[in-house]
């Protein structure tokens, strides 16, 4: 009895540990005065490549990042460009040491993030979905 | 072709531009590779810009950078790197590119200043292991290379014709003034080019055609001067491209030189050049083959021990003694080196700013050819290598 509970909770904590880390739904979002209502993930790609300077309405985009070592800024350059952090971190490389690009600004915290969109009308940026408040209007969600 | 040391003036007029724009948004990054190289490595070699000596095995491809650049207002920029180098005069930190760019319209830029010389898909960023697969650029192609970097001005216009792709087309025009190399000084009256680069989802494509004229390169010997005056074309074509975890990356670059009756030596240095790159990438792993070749129509021009040099004897020497005292290459023509290379290796990301790569390299000349050595290293030459890179 004792043995099959020990193995029961063994497997358990195999299948977790095995699963990776579970990440919310992330969300991309502008400020509430921006017109765009809605963004493809292959418009957002091109954004945060920096090969897309202005939003479709016309007005200028400053895209926003999560930090470097962020596992919410891994999943969303997975899932948006197919690429890896160090594929991103090689592609800026080559512009930024070229000066012929400048990546997204990084900020540190999601509240911070926010703060930032709701005071800035050009920008972009992704959160976790369950942090979505009125400041921030959602245009797209990362799947 | 070495780099210069730090122009004070410049150095200093750009921290002025700097302070001054106390609005100015200030950026500082950087990158640094640490490396060792074993094997056959007695004789130096040429590799990209550097020459690789058996003392510098343990920091031939040691290398710090670091950039600042200065948003100044919406359409000015200033940038500077300081590059320091383990193959250049014991890291001696040089100006590698410092220049104002200035943002026309939305699609039109230009820069102004000290720049990286383009023309194939990792010249701009040689110095940044970060941002390629291997340890070196293959030797064969980044060898051609006639200048690391030059003294002048580039525009560049970005247009899209399409979706998928999004072009950019770079004219450039300068000049390299002299700097020492290779045991004498060289200079550059004019270099110019241009290069359309077009930049796709999974990939990158590069061409380019250039020339520069009046390359005059000139060593003293004793009392006398050696002196190499010639004109270069050439031309490059260069696609990188992954999908499905597969990386294929392929370069070819065509160099034609014309000797100008000023010399006195005589160059044969026209080469064809290629590498290809099959790359397969398994999570943060990235295990890669490459193969590379040159050609030319041109034998390699090596005196053997005894033979009378070129040119007549400094003063003070008697003409019977004025003889190669080692087998060597002829001045001017150390950069005609024929030889085939495979290359092994694999590249690690610890995490999105650094990585670790180890690779093995055979380098067979050719016939007759020291390949990129300086002395004859004999049938092959085998190196194993081990770096690391950053980014921050």
């Amino acid at each position: 009895m004792k043995n099959k509970l020990f193995f029961r909770v063994l497997g358990l904590t195999v299948s977790l540990v095995l699963s990776g880390p579970t990440f919310a739904e992330l969300v991309v979002v502008v400020n509430p005065q921006n017109s765009l209502q809605a963004l493809s993930r292959e418009d957002l790609a091109r954004m945060y490549l920096g090969k897309t300077k202005n939003f479709s309405n016309g007005m200028s985009i400053s895209a926003i990042d999560q930090n470097k070592d962020s596992s919410a800024r891994e999943e969303f350059y997975r899932k948006v460009t197919n690429k890896t952090p160090s594929q991103i971190s090689s592609y800026w490389s080559r512009l930024i040491f070229t000066g012929k690009g400048v990546p997204p600004r990084a900020i540190d915290t999601e509240n911070a993030i926010k703060e930032w969109v709701a005071t800035h009308p050009d920008s972009i940026a992704y959160i976790d979905a369950t942090t979505v408040d009125a400041s921030v209007k959602v245009i797209l969600r990362v799947r | 072709m070495a780099k210069q040391k730090i122009y004070p003036w410049l150095l200093a007029s750009t921290l002025t531009v700097l302070a001054s724009a106390s609005h100015a948004e200030i950026t500082v990054s950087g990158f640094a590779s640490a490396g060792l190289i074993s094997g056959d490595i007695k004789n130096s070699f040429l590799s990209g810009s550097d020459i690789i000596t058996e003392s510098a095995q343990f920091g031939a491809d040691n290398t710090l950078g670091v950039q600042v650049a200065a948003d100044i207002n919406d359409r000015v920029n200033v940038s500077t790197l300081l590059l320091s180098k383990g193959t250049v005069d014991a890291y001696a930190a040089t100006a590698q590119w410092a220049y104002i760019s200035y943002e026309i319209s939305e699609q039109l830029s230009s820069r102004f200043g000290r720049l990286s010389f383009p023309g194939t898909l990792y010249s701009e960023v040689q110095e940044i292991g970060f941002s390629y697969p291997w340890i070196r650029n293959p030797i064969e192609v980044y060898t051609v290379l006639p200048l690391a970097t030059y003294s002048g001005t580039d525009l560049i216009y970005r247009f899209d014709n399409s979706e998928n792709i999004e072009w950019m087309l770079q004219g450039f025009l300068g000049s390299a003034p002299g700097f020492d190399v290779l045991g004498g000084n060289i200079e550059v009256e004019r270099a110019y080019g241009a290069s359309l680069i077009g930049a796709f989802e999974s990939g990158k494509l590069n061409f380019t055609v250039a020339g520069a004229e009046g390359i005059d390169y000139s060593q003293s010997i004793g009392s006398g001067t050696l002196n190499l005056n010639v004109d270069m074309a050439f031309a490059s074509a260069g696609i990188e491209m992954e999908r499905n975890n597969v990386l294929f990356i392929a370069e070819v670059i065509k160099k034609d030189i014309v000797n100008n009756p000023s010399s006195s030596l005589v160059s044969l240095q026209d080469m064809l050049a290629y590498y290809v790159t099959l790359a397969y990438r398994m999570g943060n792993f990235l295990p890669h083959f490459t193969y590379a070749d040159t050609q030319s129509p041109h034998k390699p021009l090596i005196l053997a021990a005894g033979t009378p040099l070129p040119g007549p004897a400094p003063q003070g020497i008697p003409q019977q003694y004025w003889v190669a005292q080692n087998d060597m290459l002829i001045p001017g023509n150390t950069e005609l080196f024929l030889q085939k290379s495979y290359t092994a290796g694999v590249r690690y990301d610890f995490n999105s700013q650094t990585d670790f790569k180890v690779e093995v390299q055979r380098i067979i000349p050719d016939e007759g050819s020291w390949g990129v050595f300086f002395s004859d290293p004999g049938d092959h030459a085998d190196l194993i290598s081990l770096a690391v890179d950053v980014v921050f």
